[in-house]
């Protein structure tokens, strides 16, 4: 009696019925990704001026038709540089999540299906990379690992797998006990089968929604180290430097700071709305 | 005559879901007088629960309730929340179907029961306790001093549910709601609980409103009986006259879809087709799609509820009575009767397309014999019936090695630690010492109460677990300790809840591709012919290969089950209770399945069931167990009509069933 039951006379259910009101947070979402996406892919040419041209003599220009968003302390077009540092901060948020996602992902599924010592020794190493405070942490890695853009996608995977590794092996503990996969080892499939194509299968999909709304934790970590000055090489376009050297003039240009900040809350709120529809289609299976 | 109980008319629930609105219940209307037990029968979301809830004021989310309900004269539809709540408990009171989810786990029995008066009634704590020992009593439980103090895991579920009686009836309600209250209990606890219900709502002078799926579980309980199809009440009347002689053609198609635990071994006949789709059901009368006698006007005709003439018996002269009424054309004609003895058409119960499995022939017939005619009752069926009863066993009988031996098989679990340092429980021996075999094509029941240990077989004989002691034989060959691919595949197991058997994630065609292609069962060109092979034996067709599990009703799901196990061609199947998280129509339609997959394919089918009934239907031998050993085993006749063990005896007993005279028309 529980549930509904949605059995039709003629055969399995394929068809999902209107979802409306979520459809319309999934539309906003996708639009405002998809902006974002389009702006990164285009800045060279939408741009209107280079993201390095310097322009001294027209330095901290009040927005106008040549300079929608006025200009720098170096006469850089402010617009101009917002666009690049899209492609810098998506580029490198999006590689540092996913490769968390794989990272984790992967650790989680042999840590929840092996069990046993295996499982012990590797929750006891994410319970130590977590006890780590996680800006400390990256400072730490970028040093070790120097200051280039793998440096910054490696220092961040590796400071935030672990949250999709316990996603994950959480997950493989309550799915391995299930009948279906009992039903798998009885019909003769070796463990490495059943685990990526039975257990996997349902893993995967709960990380992804992590996944898309843990992207802008990522730009905001790079912000972040961009506005400590520890991030990316200072004269590269990118949102937290922005923030950062727009700051000495927030009483007079406060839209130097304003502008990218924004970029970034609604970037936010864009991969929210997205990872909030897949929640429903995903979770619907 | 005094005012009933509860009176109820035109109820309707109209449920708001993201797939659109559906009315859970349509215009239910009848009236229960005080004492008195109506019982609401149907199938899985025929709203039975809906109605329940909204009696209670608590409609599911997203719901609006139109009509009436009123409780002693007094109207509940509109009430505040607050008024409500205080009806709740002291005139209204429900039990759940399982005590172990419905009780607070960390809070003591006693406390648990007697919140209710201590709380409703303000009665002092030492008097409340009074109150809660003398129910548990009244429940016969024995030393209720002890389970007071108990925390609910540390009682059986029969106790429990005791329990979950005793806090229903603590502050003596009016009305009281069993939403299927033994279903989760064995049948010797269910029968104990449904005379303890009886005797207690006499007592305490309560009127009870009883969901059941199971008719006879109703028949012992109730004196009338509301039998729901699709969020309507399609007939109505007194438990025995209803049962005896069906005037819809549905309660009909409920009873004959029920197997028999006494009298002539009959196929039981599944109700044909699905329940129609909540959404969009039909017009007219919803059942018409599934109807034996639907005509052209059953499309239009509105909603009613015929009366049917009473039966001029001394029970009818009882004024209190409930009038008997059918929503059909036929109600009133004798139609019925007639056609209680003719074959439904192509009657393959939730299968998408009736008829297929035999109309249809199958490319490169799967067993031996093709399969001619229906699954229904046909002559056919007939046929194989009596063979069943009696020649096949014969003819098997010796006739080479069993293809699945189990010899001294032993079972034993670690103790539990009990709270104190050092201090476990002593070994728990679930399996101890069986001894079985299961002949080619033999179908071998295996019934016991539940923690019997049956499950724990399985698990030893198929290699989930590993056995203490003992030895599995496949076809006269020993199992080694760690099996490989080849020799797990040989013993499949289905598993009783169909949809965690079945993997949310993966497309029903991949899965069983997936296993052919390991196994080498077929070539590359071979696999998509073979799945659609392997769907039609268990009469499903070749659009379900792209769909995922969730998009199937419970038992589509479980012959997906039945496919992927005959996909890896095993010796044996152990089918592990797959009928029990079924629906009764539906359960019908996959016992004939089982029945002819033995037919057609010759396969070996340990059946293990804690439904006594169901066991005889289909089965030629029936081991009984008991404690984790094997107690008695027996051809079925032999141990139904003759049981030696006295733990047999017991199970017998406690089956419910429709008094034989009830089952015939007069």
């Amino acid at each position: 009696m529980s549930g509904i039951d949605v059995a039709a006379a003629d055969g399995p259910v394929t068809g999902t019925g209107g979802r409306r009101v979520r459809s319309v947070g999934l539309l906003i979402g996708v639009a405002i990704v998809g902006g974002y996406l389009l702006a990164a892919l285009l800045a060279p040419w939408i741009s209107p001026h280079g993201p390095l041209e310097l322009d001294v003599a027209d330095a901290l220009a009040v927005p106008s038709a040549e300079h929608p968003l006025g200009t720098d302390d170096l006469g850089r077009d402010a617009l101009s540089r917002l666009l690049h540092a899209a492609r810098v901060d998506l580029a490198l948020g999006v590689a540092a999540g996913v490769t968390a996602y794989l990272l984790g992902t992967l650790v989680g599924l042999v840590s929840g299906y092996a069990g046993g010592w295996l499982d012990l020794v590797l929750t006891r190493v994410m319970d130590v990379v977590q006890t780590m405070p996680v800006i400390v942490m990256i400072m730490i890695l970028l040093l070790v690992l120097g200051r280039g853009p793998v440096g910054i996608v490696v220092a961040l995977a590796l400071a935030s797998w672990v949250g999709y590794a316990r996603l994950a092996r959480g997950i493989v503990l309550a799915v391995r006990n299930l009948d279906h996969i009992a039903a798998a080892r009885l019909a003769g499939l070796g463990h490495p089968r059943v685990l990526l194509r039975h257990v996997l299968p349902n893993v995967w999909t709960q990380g992804f929604v992590f996944l898309t709304s843990d992207i802008v934790l990522s730009v905001g970590a790079i912000a972040a180290l961009g506005y400590l000055g520890i991030g990316i090489e200072a004269s590269t376009p990118e949102w937290g430097q922005m923030i950062s050297s727009g700051q000495a003039f927030l009483a007079t240009n406060w839209w130097l700071s304003l502008a990218p900040g924004l970029a970034i809350v609604v970037l936010g709120l864009g991969l929210a709305l997205v990872s909030d529809a897949l929640t429903d289609r995903l979770g619907s299976r | 005559m005094t005012a009933p109980a509860l009176r109820v008319r035109g109820l309707t629930v109209t449920l708001d879901t993201a797939q659109g609105s559906l009315r859970a219940a349509d215009r239910v209307a009848f009236d229960l007088p005080a004492g008195q037990a109506v019982g609401l029968v149907g199938e899985s979301g025929s709203g039975k629960t809906t109605v329940l809830r909204a009696l209670l004021g608590l409609p599911p989310r997203g719901s609006t309730v139109a009509g009436s309900v009123r409780l002693g004269g007094r109207e509940l539809l509109g009430l505040p929340d607050r008024e409500l709540a205080s009806l709740r408990g002291t005139q209204v009171a429900m039990i759940f179907q399982d005590p172990a989810t419905t009780l607070n786990p960390i809070r003591r029995v006693g406390s648990q029961i007697g919140e209710g008066p201590r709380v409703r009634l303000g009665w002092s704590r030492a008097r409340a306790r009074d109150h809660t020992i003398g129910l548990l009593r009244l429940m016969e439980v024995a030393d209720p001093e002890r389970v007071v103090r108990s925390y609910p895991h540390q009682l059986s579920g029969g106790i429990r549910q005791r329990v979950m009686i005793a806090t229903a009836l603590a502050c003596r309600p009016a009305v009281l709601l069993c939403d299927e209250p033994t279903s989760a209990l064995d049948v010797t606890t269910q029968e104990q609980i449904l005379a303890l219900l009886r005797t207690a709502a006499g007592l305490t002078g309560s009127a009870l409103v009883l969901v059941s799926h199971d008719l006879a579980v109703v028949g012992r309980l109730c004196s009338s009986v509301l039998v729901m199809y699709a969020g309507r009440i399609v007939e109505r009347g007194p438990v025995d006259e209803v049962f005896a002689d069906p005037r819809h053609p549905y309660t009909r198609a409920l009873l004959r879809s029920r197997p028999a635990a006494t009298g002539e071994r009959t196929r039981p006949v599944p109700v044909p087709g699905e329940p129609p789709d909540r959404f969009r059901p039909p017009s007219g009368c919803r059942f018409r799609t599934r109807c034996v006698l639907a005509e052209k006007r059953c499309a239009s005709l509105p909603y009613h509820l015929t009366p049917v003439a009473p039966r001029l018996t001394a029970a009818r002269l009882d004024a209190t009575a409930p009038l008997r009424a059918a929503a059909c054309i036929h109600a009133t004609a004798p139609l019925l009767r007639a056609i209680g003895d003719t074959p439904h058409p192509g009657s393959i119960g939730d299968t998408p397309h009736p008829g297929s499995i035999g109309d249809t022939p199958h490319p490169g017939s799967i067993g031996d014999t093709p399969h001619p005619g229906t699954t229904g009752d046909t002559p056919h069926a007939e046929a194989v019936r009596r063979t069943d009863a009696g020649g096949r066993v014969s003819r098997l009988a010796g006739a080479g090695t069993p293809v699945l031996e189990v010899r001294g098989l032993g079972m034993e679990f670690p103790g539990t630690p009990t709270g104190r340092p050092f201090a476990r429980r002593p070994r728990l021996r679930a399996v101890d010492g069986v001894d079985l075999h299961l002949d080619r094509a033999e179908i071998l029941g295996l019934v016991g109460e539940s923690g019997c240990g049956k499950s724990t077989m399985a698990r030893c004989i198929v290699g989930l677990h590993q056995p203490t002691d003992g030895q599995v034989l496949v076809d006269g060959r020993p199992m080694p300790r760690h099996r490989t691919a080849s020799e797990r595949r040989r013993l499949q197991l289905v598993f009783q809840d169909p949809a965690a058997a079945l993997n949310p994630a993966r497309r029903i065609g991949g899965m069983l591709a997936e296993l052919l292609r390991v196994h080498g069962l077929a070539t590359r060109r071979e696999v998509r012919p073979r799945c659609v092979e392997l769907l039609r034996s268990v009469g499903l067709d070749a659009s379900f290969l792209g769909a995922y599990p969730h998009a199937l009703s419970g038992g589509q799901q479980q012959r997906v089950s039945l496919a992927r196990a005959l996909a890896l061609e095993p010796a044996a199947i152990i089918a592990d209770e797959i009928v029990s998280a079924l629906d009764v129509s539906v359960q019908a339609s996959v016992l004939n399945l089982l029945v002819d997959l033995r037919e057609r394919l010759d396969v070996a089918i340990l059946f293990i069931s804690h439904d006594l009934a169901v066991v005889r239907q289909i089965c030629d031998r029936v081991a009984v167990m008991h404690r984790g050993r094997i107690v008695e085993v027996a051809r079925v006749d032999a141990a139904f009509s003759r049981p030696r063990h006295p733990h047999t005896r017991r199970l017998l007993a406690a089956i419910p069933t429709l008094p034989p005279a009830r089952r015939t028309p007069a």
